[in-house]
């Protein structure tokens, strides 16, 4: 039904959102349970038209870690929760070319260096980041993953790639003073 | 991962894919997930079987729906018909026509313990007894007409047979009623045709407090303010 690479896949975007590894494998096994609950109930209805079927069974799974990530967190009280509609999309044009034309290909780091950066990415921006880097998503793709207005994800990717760099800068000043 | 390795300046986003690609699952975990597939995919009916239930449903229901159908039509019919237990008490009446007994001191006693008042003072009983009905162990009065007829009260006591519900009719040349009074008590009423309605419902709302305080609808009986005790024959003016 799933390849390995396809489990990996989801593991890596679990992980992208949880940072911790026990966690993520949780996530995995929870959406891949749900997934077969889902889609064992479903020939019972055979008149159902396919489009209300399961097309993407992948899309499908990684939803469903996210909402039980963010319900597992919103349980502990510990991810704070910042509604993503707060940003202001009226300003679409400001961002529309700076995200395109920002693949960040100028910045150069190295494995430590993501990895520091990553631990201080709280779940929503690493999961953006999982989303726009690794999967290589476009904004467009990626504003129909989360049900959201174009503007909105735009605005959050601009700030988003805005922090790392300020981080970054902030890290090479710190080295090159240690240095 | 080796510290040389580590330190290379990559991309941005290369780094970031390839920190994410150095992390997979276990093969242990990966086993696992595929072990859960597996069996879950087994478990999964195919859409041949799905068709074949969905079909062994429907035939399901259709016999269904003609039992129910059967039992309706069955039950409708019976309740148009005369219960066997009121053509029984019809032959126990025919059977005990010529006794003569009347009041016995002991079904005197068994009405009392029964808290079943007694039969009002123009009504003589004729013939007092316990019989069977069936396998149903009753009480049987014969109460006469003030001026003419009379009725026959049988008092089942105990669990009702299945149903006993309100109910009345004619059976021959007699009117019967089916009536349920209290939890442990079930009274079978016939009355000949020149006995009057009035009499029969006075002489068991006299009987019965039951009847007194919950008259009309549950026990089927039409009580006016014209009940009463008979007063005698009615005469033209």
């Amino acid at each position: 039904m799933f390849n390995k690479e396809e489990l990996n896949q989801l593991y890596r975007y679990a992980l992208s959102l949880s940072a911790h590894e026990q966690t993520a494998y949780d996530l995995v096994q929870s959406g891949v349970e749900r997934y077969l609950k889902k889609i064992s109930v479903m020939p019972q209805s055979l008149e159902r038209p396919p489009e209300n079927q399961l097309k993407n069974p992948l899309a499908y799974i990684k939803s469903t870690i996210r909402n039980c990530y963010f319900d597992l967190e919103r349980h502990r009280k510990v991810v704070s929760i910042i509604s993503i509609d707060s940003d202001d999309a009226s300003n679409i044009d400001d961002y529309i070319g700076l995200v395109d034309s920002d693949p960040m290909e100028d910045v150069l780091i190295n494995q430590q260096e993501v990895q520091q950066l990553l631990a201080r990415l709280n779940a929503q921006e690493n999961e953006l980041l999982y989303l726009w880097a690794v999967e290589e998503h476009t904004v467009e793709e990626i504003s129909r993953i989360y049900a959201k207005p174009r503007g909105t994800m735009l605005s959050k990717l601009h700030r988003l790639k805005k922090r790392i760099r300020e981080q970054l800068q902030v890290a090479d000043v710190s080295a090159n003073e240690k240095g | 991962m080796s510290n040389k390795k580590q330190q290379v300046k990559q991309s941005f986003k290369q780094a970031v894919k390839q920190s994410y690609e150095e992390k997979s699952l276990s093969d242990a975990q990966l086993e696992a997930l595929q072990k859960t597939l597996a069996q879950k995919v087994a478990h999964k009916p195919s859409r041949a079987d799905v068709r074949a239930d969905v079909n062994k449903l429907s035939v399901y229901k259709w016999l269904g729906s003609i039992a129910a159908s059967l039992l309706f039509a069955v039950s409708i019919m019976s309740f148009f018909q005369t219960p066997a237990l009121i053509t029984s008490a019809y032959a126990d009446i025919y059977k005990d026509a010529n006794l003569h007994n009347g009041m016995q001191s002991s079904m005197q006693q068994w009405l009392d313990v029964n808290r079943i008042d007694r039969v009002p003072q123009p009504y003589p009983v004729q013939m007092s007894k316990f019989c069977r009905l069936g396998p149903v162990l009753t009480t049987h009065l014969r109460i006469a007409g003030k001026a003419q007829g009379e009725m026959n009260v049988f008092f089942h006591q105990g669990e009702d047979a299945p149903l006993w519900l309100n109910r009345s009719g004619k059976v021959d040349d007699m009117h019967w009623k089916l009536l349920k009074v209290r939890e442990n008590l079930t009274v079978i009423v016939l009355y000949s045709h020149d006995m009057r309605e009035k009499s029969v419902q006075f002489i068991l709302h006299e009987m019965l407090p039951e009847l007194r305080s919950e008259v009309g609808p549950k026990v089927g009986l039409e009580v006016g303010p014209e009940v009463g005790p008979e007063v005698g024959p009615e005469v033209g003016v």
